[in-house]
Parts: C-alpha cells; structure tokens; sequence
C-alpha cells in the first residue's frame, strides 16, 4: 500500500515536470509562485533591510559631504574622458562610414535596480524591478557599468527574472578581443567562473586573454565585455583544453543594471 | 496513512516547523553560502516521518515539494519527485533508523538527502545542461554536520520523538 502511494504520487510529480517542459499551461500558477515569492522573500529580508537603511541613516552628514566631493571628482574626470570617447566615436563612425559598414548604433535600453536574488542554488537569477510594464522583454542583454552580466529570462508585469551568465543553461557567443577566436561562453554555475566548451587543444588563446560579446547569431550586441581567461588546462590526451574564464562585471555586487534593447542591425541581418 | 490520533496533537507543530523551514529556505544568503545551505524542508520532513513512525503522508510530502517549487521558481514538480524518493525511504525503514546510534542515523539521512539531491540534478541536468560545479554536493555534506544538531535539538518535542530518534 506505501510503495503504491509513493508509485502514484511520484507518478503525478512526474506529470507536472512533463507538463513544466513541454506545455506552458502552468505559466498561469508560476507567475502567482513568483508574486507570491516575492513577498515571502520582501518578508524574509525585512531584517537585513531594516539593517542596511538604518546604517544607511545613521552615517553622518560629514560622511556624506565627502562622498558627495568624491563624486563630484569622479564626474569631472569622467566627463572629460567622455568628451575623448565622443572624440573617438565620432572618429570610428566616420571611418565605417568610409568603409561603407553599419553605424555605431546608439545605447538604448532601460535602467533597473536590482531587488532581489535567486536563493536557489541550480539556477544564477537576479530580479529586476521592471517588467513589462516597463517594455522588458524575455531574451535582451543586461550590462552593468563593468560589463555583460546576463540575459532576461522571464518577465512579469512589474518586475523581471535575469538568468546571470554564471547560470549553467546560459551561453553566450563571444570573441577574444587579442586573437579574434569565437567561441561561448557557459555558465557552470559557480558565482565566479565560466567555462569555455570544446575548444580546441590548438586555439590561440592565452591566459589573461579578454572576451566579449559577438553578435553572431543576431542575438546580442557586440563589444561587451564577458570575462577573462584566468586558466588554460591542456591535456595532450584529450580533444579539447578546459579554459576557465573569470566574469568582468559585478554581478553579485551591482544595484543598478542597464537593460539593452534589441538589436536592430542584428535582428534585420538574422 | 491516517496517522493516530496520538500524533495527531502533533500537527499545528508540524505545520509551524515546516513554515520556519521554508522561511529558512528562502533566507538571503551569500551566493557561496547557497550552495552549503542545508535542504530544511527536507530535514524537517526526514524528522517528522521518524517522529510519526513512517506515516507521514505522501500527499503532504508532494504539497511541500511543490511549495518549495513555487518559492525557488524551480520546475514543478522537481522538488516533490526528490523528496517523495528521500522521505518514502524514511517511511520505509524508519524502525531500523529509530534504533541507530546518532552517527549511523546521521549517515542514513545524509545518503537519503543526497538521493533526492541527485534526483534533482538529474533533471537540471535534462532541461538546462549539468553544473559542471564541486559544490553541488554541498547541500548534502552539509547534512552530516546538521542532522545531529537537528535530531538533538527537536528530540523530546513530539510525543513519539523520543522512541522514533
């Protein structure tokens, strides 16, 4: 009768994970799951919030000035930098102009914050305070001041779920910035490496080499940086070398995020 | 399955434990640490099928399971299928592991937890692909420093823990 009731149960498990992979008729319950989720983990973490806004309170108001002086610093020198950076856009687009290439096109997308993170251990998500609401939509890039730190995976009316590029069932198409090499990028799902699969024993590459993203395959923007090769295992034995690749953005640290919007040049060429 | 009405007094503690272990469950953790975070909803449910001598009910066993899914965002049903296959084997054997000493028992549960642990990685690994990752057994060696520290502090908490652990 016990092995009947754990045949017969399993048996409905089984149902709904066939139902979950192929169907998407519990979509309906998942978005309540993650509304519902969102408020238990807003509970949860009252504690730690209550902790970071009163630390946030009590720093003094000297404190304050002197970051606020900080940061003025900060903008002026990135100011002028960015007025070299136009210098050079400019320079570049008219060179591709001459070469009768595509236009740099213009960064557009949208700011977020970053509100919440996965606490599931398989799966590397961040949550996004915009939704659709916002004009999100599943499959776009989000970058932070450093770099690419993943892809929008799911996407609900006022908030949105970002799989890191650390999560094992992300894959990124990527380009070594020395050597030209394409190759992607896996999650592993550790929070600090990536992996690079099937390269072969005879690639050029080289530790300290740095990735970033390609645009091939229309999906992403190109000229993002991914990481950077920390360790290179050759095996005389084996097809492939194992290169362990070390992410460039924050992404465990990073409150504001930029979501880009697709890519038109890219989407017109696939 | 219907347990007796002896551990029936048992149930609002049994409610409220699996709540705290849910809350645990959700609990904001480093991203290193989330890997070493032990699988409460699963220890608790180990402690309550010894507690009622194997008769927890498979049903309430799927409910968490699917719960634990809802709150992680996990695929449906993973979660269920995992400790069905952990907590059926509690069930099963829970006379012998009543009798065991706290090292043996600990040893038991920590080999139960890492069946519906695999259970679990097997399919991560059929939809989104391996975590080619050392740490994903932690949640399982984890268990062997936990379980003690369970069985110790809930022993004496239910009527029949006392003969059950």
């Amino acid at each position: 009768m016990r092995g009947l009731h754990y045949v017969l149960w399993s048996v409905f498990s089984l149902c709904l994970l066939a139902m979950e992979f192929c169907t998407d008729w519990l979509m309906p319950v998942r978005n309540l799951g993650h509304v519902y989720s969102r408020m238990v983990s807003h509970v949860v973490s009252f504690p730690q919030q209550t902790i970071v806004h009163l630390r946030a309170f009590a720093e003094s108001q000297e404190k304050l000035r002197a970051t606020n002086e900080q940061l003025r610093v900060k903008l002026l020198e990135q100011s002028i930098t960015l007025n070299q950076v136009n210098r050079i856009v400019a320079d570049n687009q008219s060179l591709k102009t001459l070469f009768q290439q595509h236009e740099l096109s213009a960064l557009q997308g949208r700011l977020a914050k970053v509100i919440d993170m996965s606490q599931d251990k398989f799966s590397q998500h961040l949550v996004l305070n915009q939704g659709a609401a916002a004009g999100v939509v599943p499959g776009r890039m989000v970058v932070d001041t450093r770099g690419m730190m993943g892809i929008v995976a799911e996407v609900f009316p006022t908030f949105s779920k970002v799989a890191l590029i650390t999560d094992s069932g992300i894959g990124i198409p990527a380009v070594t910035v020395r050597s030209g090499f394409r190759t992607i990028v896996h999650g592993i799902g550790s929070p600090t490496e990536l992996t690079l699969l099937h390269v072969p024993n005879t690639a050029d590459l080289v530790v300290g080499d740095k990735l970033e993203t390609s645009d091939l395959g229309g999906h992403f923007k190109a000229g993002y940086p991914v990481g950077e090769i920390i360790a290179i295992d050759k095996d005389s034995t084996e097809a492939f070398m194992k290169v362990t690749v070390r992410p460039t953005a924050a992404l465990y640290e990073s409150f504001h995020v930029f979501v880009l919007d697709k890519n038109e040049e890219s989407q017109d060429a696939s | 399955m219907r347990p007796n009405s002896h551990t029936f007094t048992a149930w609002p503690l049994l409610l409220f434990t699996l709540f705290i272990a849910s809350v645990l469950t959700v609990l904001p953790l480093s991203p290193w640490l989330t890997w070493c975070r032990p699988d409460w909803l699963l220890l608790m449910l180990c402690f309550w099928a010894l507690a009622l001598e194997g008769k927890l009910p498979l049903a309430l066993v799927f409910a968490v399971g699917c719960y634990h899914d809802l709150l992680l965002g996990a695929f449906f049903g993973m979660h269920a299928l995992a400790y069905l296959a952990a907590i059926h084997c509690v069930n099963v054997f829970y006379s012998r592991i009543g009798y065991y000493p706290l090292v043996q028992q600990t040893l038991i549960i920590t080999l139960f937890v890492g069946v519906s642990e695999l259970i679990q990685l097997w399919i991560i690994a059929i939809k989104v692909g391996y975590p080619h990752h050392i740490m994903v057994w932690g949640t399982t060696l984890i268990t062997l420093f936990i379980w003690p520290l369970f069985a110790l502090l809930f022993q004496g908490s239910t009527p029949r823990s006392k003969q059950a652990l």
